[in-house]
């Protein structure tokens, strides 16, 4: 499959980067993985690429205990799945990453570009020839599902694997661009809907995402169940952090991907182990409620009694695997 | 509109115009003539097309050819010196882990890879290594097996 025409900027700095965008048709590119899919099969056709690599700016990785980490959003998935000290202090990150895709896709992918990842559905990700068969979906200008017959809106799902992981560890993103530059935390940026997953507007992109440090006697894990060991999106994926102070669980957080159209955190079980000595049988109860509350979708053949099952199994091992640490 | 750009394959320069939509992989097989690297799924999901660009395994369809100027591309044809096969590339003969041969390049190349870095991985860091790669022949073993022999 041949790329639609367009024209190619290179721009090396945010601001060069930001005046380009205003251009009518224009979009980002970094790692490329998702978006020149998508522009093979005609789901998007851009009449400009700006290039972010070349942006010093967006490049870097530092740790500083009081400020914490500071990722630079064209930072590649493998160089942090692979850092020691990633590894170390956010392990649900490294975890994630690594469990991205494959090795070739982590070596190109950025974390600017996964956390920014459109949600995807099996009727929209389809080459131009497959569409024409059908009346556009909502995703696709039209006005009618076909994964949630008689739905009022798009319910695409998003996929993507670090997002539950930062959203676990308290992340906040730097966002740039030709508007107001906005610090925010990650969960701010998504819509929940599967028009669109996240509010960036098209002159806006992330510059990087900011971790705070890990709080002392603290734990993280994500764990991703996917039909495939690589090249796979998660049926789902499931992060927790958790604070042990005093003997008992404090800021405890619990989110996932790939149940609806935006990652999402769920209160209700952190509620239930906040402020309790942390036992198995209290991190069984959590499950239970995380399984009841999250109404997942079915979709791309998986369905939603099975996702929920697995919600109570991931979120258990997520919570023990976090708990292990954090002792 | 087509633009001039030099690209550094296998220590040689070339310069070749292109459209900015030419992925590398069209490039590299198109203009040239290096069809060592193999166009599988065309959407990053078999590893057929994989290059290592300065040393790092790249899959070459999700790269575009304008982006890949001023690096170091090493495709298959890049490994054997004067006509011999490098030890990786015997011990995939020897060991049988050629089949139909398609998915070879791309596993060579991330097998690669994966030695340059650490020259003595167990069997899970092969196959992890070569997981972004499909095999249809599904001979995946006894292409572990030539990597391991070569780490020896």
């Amino acid at each position: 499959m041949r790329l639609p025409q367009f024209n190619y900027l290179e721009p090396e700095s945010i601001k060069e980067a930001s005046s380009l965008l205003t251009e009518k048709g224009a979009a980002v590119i970094a790692g490329g993985t998702d978006l020149l899919v998508n522009m093979k099969k005609r789901v998007i056709t851009p009449k400009y690429l700006v290039n972010l690599k070349h942006i010093e700016e967006l490049k870097g990785l530092a740790f500083d205990e009081t400020k914490g980490l500071r990722i630079g959003a064209l930072t590649t998935l493998d160089v942090l799945s692979k850092s020691t000290l990633i590894k170390e202090k956010y392990p649900a990150l490294a975890q994630a990453t690594g469990r991205t895709a494959a090795p070739q896709l982590r070596n190109m992918a950025t974390i600017g570009g996964n956390v920014c990842l459109e949600s995807m559905c099996m009727y929209y990700n389809q080459s131009a020839e497959w569409m024409k068969s059908r009346i556009p979906c909502f995703k696709r200008g039209g006005n009618q599902c076909y994964v949630a017959k008689g739905s009022k809106e798009c319910v695409a799902l998003f996929e993507a694997d670090t997002p539950p992981a930062l959203l676990s560890l308290g992340a906040r993103v730097k966002i740039v661009g030709n508007s107001q530059e906005r610090v925010l935390p990650l969960a701010d940026i998504y819509t929940q809907k599967g028009q669109k997953a996240n509010n960036l507007a098209p002159t806006e992109f992330v510059q990087e995402i900011l971790i705070p440090a890990p709080p002392k006697n603290s734990g993280s894990a994500y764990q991703k169940m996917s039909q495939r060991e690589s090249i796979d999106f998660p049926i789902l994926g499931v992060a927790s952090q958790l604070t042990i102070a005093g003997g008992k669980c404090r800021e405890v957080k619990i989110a996932m991907t790939a149940v609806v159209s935006g990652p999402i955190r769920v209160k209700e079980a952190e509620e239930a182990l906040s402020d309790q000595a942390v036992t198995d049988e209290l991190i069984a109860k959590a499950a239970t409620i995380a399984q009841e509350k999250v109404r997942p979708l079915s979709h791309q053949g998986i369905s939603a009694w099975y996702k929920r099952k697995l919600i109570g199994v991931l979120v258990k091992g997520s919570l023990k695997q976090a708990w292990d640490l954090a002792k | 509109m087509q633009q001039l750009i030099q690209l550094k394959v296998n220590g040689e320069c070339y310069e070749t115009a292109v459209e900015p939509r030419r992925t590398l992989l069209e490039v590299l097989r198109d203009n040239l003539y290096l069809t060592g690297v193999k166009e599988g799924c065309d959407v990053g999901s078999c590893g057929a097309c994989t290059v290592l660009i300065d040393g790092v395994a790249t899959l070459a369809c999700l790269t575009l050819a304008v982006d890949s100027q001023g690096k170091e591309i090493t495709t298959v044809e890049g490994l054997a010196k004067n006509g011999k096969l490098t030890l990786l590339q015997q011990n995939f003969v020897d060991h049988g882990a050629i089949q139909c041969g398609f998915c070879t390049p791309g596993m060579v190349l991330a097998s690669k890879s994966l030695l340059d870095d650490n020259p003595k991985p167990t069997e899970a860091e092969v196959k992890l290594a070569i997981s972004g790669n499909l095999c249809r022949c599904t001979g995946y073993k006894k292409i572990v097996e030539a990597v391991l022999a070569t780490a020896k």
